[in-house]
C-alpha cells in the first residue's frame, strides 16, 4: 500500500514507548514506507530537517512531564522549515484534543485519537502524505496579515508554558 | 480484513490500554475502554477462521474488563532504529 505516487515516503515517529514505535514500525512498513523511530524530543528541530521526514506522527503526551510532544509539535509548526511538513497526532488525550481543536484544525494538524483502529491510521497517513502543502480552513484565518501558521499556540491544560520557537 | 491487519488491530488496542492506563485518570480511561470494546466487537467476526486469534481477542476482552494489563517500560531517549532507505 503506497501513496497516489507509488513512491515509498519517510515517515518519523516520536514516542517514548518502545512498543508503541514496534507497533507503527509493523503498520508503516506494511504500506511500504520508511520509519525513522524517536523516543525522544529533539531540542533542535535541526535534527528533524536533517532527516528529511516526509510526516510526522507523535503523541501530545511525551517526555518526563509529558508536555514535550505537545511542545515539539509547536515549535514544528512555527519554524519555517518544518511548518509545512504534514504531522499526525496519535495520543489519547480526548480532553486535550478537544480543548485545542482550533488551533489543531487551524495548524493542519491531523488527529487520531488511541484506540484507534489501524486502517483509520493507515488512511489518516495516506492522505496527509498525498497533501502537496499544509493549508489551512479559511475560517480559522482571523488577520490577513497573519498566517495560520501564527495563530498563538495555547496553553497546555496545566498551565505551564512549553517552549516556543519564535517564528 | 486479513490476518495480519487483525493481528496490527489487537495489538493496537492492548499496547495503546497497557500504556495508557499508567497514564490517565480512571474517567479518561472509562472512554477508553470503551472505545477499546468498540474495536474488539468489531473484530469478532473476523476473527472466525483463527482460533489462536479467537483466544487473543478473548485474553485482549478479558484485559479491558478485568483492568489487568502488565506494565510497560518506557524506552530511554534514544533513537530507536531506521528502516534501510
Amino acid at each position: 500500500m503506497l501513496n497516489a505516487v507509488n513512491k515509498p515516503q519517510h515517515i518519523l515517529v516520536v514516542n517514548d514507548t518502545e512498543e508503541i514505535l514496534d507497533l507503527f514500525r509493523d503498520i508503516i512498513e506494511g504500506m511500504g514506507h520508511r520509519m525513522t523511530a524517536w523516543s525522544f524530543s529533539p531540542d533542535d528541530l535541526a535534527k528533524v530537517t536533517a532527516i528529511e521526514p516526509d510526516l510526522i506522527i507523535l503523541d501530545l503526551m511525551l517526555g518526563p512531564t509529558e508536555l514535550q510532544g505537545w511542545a515539539l509539535l509547536q515549535k514544528i509548526r512555527m519554524s519555517p522549515p518544518t511548518e509545512d511538513i504534514p504531522v499526525i497526532v496519535c495520543t489519547a488525550a480526548t480532553n486535550w484534543v478537544r480543548e485545542q481543536e482550533g488551533w489543531l484544525a487551524a495548524s493542519a494538524v491531523k488527529v487520531v485519537l488511541k484506540p484507534f483502529k489501524v486502517a483509520h491510521l493507515e488512511h489518516a497517513i495516506e492522505q496527509a502524505l498525498q497533501l502537496p502543502q499544509v493549508t489551512a480552513p479559511e475560517e480559522f484565518v482571523e488577520d490577513d496579515s497573519v498566517s495560520h501558521k501564527a495563530v498563538p499556540a495555547p496553553e497546555p491544560p496545566d498551565g505551564n508554558s512549553p517552549t516556543r520557537t519564535a517564528h | 480484513m486479513d490476518r495480519r491487519l487483525i493481528e496490527l488491530q489487537l495489538r493496537a488496542v492492548t499496547v495503546t490500554y497497557r500504556i495508557e492506563q499508567r497514564r490517565r485518570d480512571s474517567p479518561t480511561m472509562e472512554g477508553f475502554r470503551e472505545r477499546a470494546r468498540s474495536i474488539l466487537l468489531s473484530l469478532e467476526e473476523e476473527v472466525g477462521p483463527y482460533s489462536d486469534l479467537q483466544t487473543a481477542l478473548a485474553d485482549a476482552r478479558r484485559e479491558l474488563d478485568g483492568d489487568d494489563g502488565t506494565s510497560q517500560s518506557r524506552s530511554g531517549e534514544r533513537v530507536i532504529s531506521e528502516s534501510a532507505p
